[in-house]
């Protein structure tokens, strides 16, 4: 069953002013696609152009996005690309109320777990951006558990869409089993302490689990783009070291400034990659 | 190409850099997880020893690692 509402508050809780310090203005937590730039701002807003673009969007569209952070990405379909019905799901009660805060035309938002959610109406498209991180537990994984997760979660987006659907994914990947005693200790540790109740999937995991409702039609990897979004990250982190401290503690930018250190070398390393998925709903 | 004595020795050689303990006599059929090592040791040795192999093990096979024998067969077919 993954993270729990508690779990998830861990990670996302900590204080909408914290995360606005380091992430881009939008407030993406999640790879940015560095292509042509090296500006974190742009480099996010190719990535949503992404998987806005394998979500086969339209403004006529009726999107979900599950997992949708602090809004980023239904505000970029709203506004941006002129969706007009857009639809999210955060299970953060901070984020719901950072989204709320922004209050854009033609979104609306839902405060809850995307298993226990039952739209009105079903949709034309789906997005979700690095929440499939959160439906496995290392415990399930150990216990073989991890496909079948999956699965569900693939199953419930199908329950919950249209035929002729597609499907924007974003995932974050597990691969190489890290060797030395540091980069055990420090992955192991952002897995527990920063991220409780999930696990990052393996690739073939997920190739498994979309069957039989999603057809995989595209997939592009980025390994280096997450790493170069976990530096921009800790830079931004680090120059804004004195005031963190001030607000919110030692502890915190302690533990902020080793994790997004972990994940620097994890996808350097290939501990972690990262794919984005374009996938069609089999009818 | 490396014998199984040689794989053997390379493989006391990395508990010895990794946890700085002589191990004992081992043999093909001596279980790895008697050799007292814990699963973080275990990782770091095999890292010791990938990399003084010049070689990397898929992390699945290492899965299936029981003897030191399923350790010098791994080998054997990587270098094959
Ligand atoms: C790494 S964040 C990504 C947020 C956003 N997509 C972005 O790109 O910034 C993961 C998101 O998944 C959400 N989440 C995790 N488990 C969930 C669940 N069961 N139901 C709904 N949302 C969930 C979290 O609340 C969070 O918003």
């Amino acid at each position: 069953m993954g993270s729990t509402q508690k779990d998830v508050q861990v990670s996302y809780d900590v204080s909408n002013d914290f995360f606005r310090l380091w992430l881009d203005e939008r407030m993406n937590y999640t790879c940015g696609v560095f292509e042509g730039t090296d500006n974190l701002e742009e480099a996010q807003v190719k990535k949503l152009n992404i998987i806005h673009d394998f979500a086969h969007l339209s403004p006529d569209k009726r999107v979900l996005d599950i997992g949708c952070g602090w809004g980023a990405n239904i505000e970029f379909m709203a506004l941006d690309k002129g969706v007009k019905d857009v639809h999210g799901v955060t299970l953060s009660p901070a984020q719901f109320e950072e989204i709320k805060r922004r209050n854009i035309p033609g979104v609306t938002a839902h405060c809850g777990n995307f298993f226990d959610y039952e739209p009105a109406e079903k949709f034309d498209a789906l997005t979700s951006i690095c929440m499939i991180e959160h439906v496995c537990s290392p415990e399930e994984a150990r216990n073989g558990k991890a496909v079948e997760l999956y699965r569900n979660y693939f199953k419930r987006a199908h329950a919950i869409t249209k035929k002729g659907a597609w499907f924007g994914l974003q995932s974050i990947l597990r691969n190489f089993v890290p060797r030395s005693q540091k980069d055990i200790r420090d992955i192991g540790w952002v897995t527990y302490a920063i991220f409780p109740g999930g696990i990052t999937p393996r690739m073939e995991e997920i190739v498994q689990a979309v069957n039989p409702y999603w057809e995989i039609m595209e997939v592009k990897t980025r390994r280096e783009d997450y790493g170069k979004t976990c530096w921009h990250w800790r830079d931004r982190l680090r120059k804004n070291e004195a005031l963190i401290k001030d607000k919110w503690g030692t502890q915190v930018f302690d533990d902020y400034d080793r994790y997004l250190s972990a994940c620097v070398t994890g996808f350097e390393k290939h501990y972690q990659s990262l794919a984005q998925w374009s996938l069609r709903r089999i009818d | 190409m490396h014998t199984d004595d040689q794989i053997i020795e390379l493989f006391r050689a990395a508990v010895k850099e990794v946890d700085g303990k002589d191990l004992g006599a081992i043999t093909r059929e001596t279980e790895i997880s008697d050799l007292g090592l814990d699963s973080v040791m275990t990782m770091e040795v095999i890292g010791v020893l990938e990399e003084k192999l010049d070689m990397r093990f898929p992390d699945e096979d290492l899965a299936t690692l029981k003897r030191i024998g399923d350790l010098t067969t791994l080998v054997r077919k990587m270098a094959a």
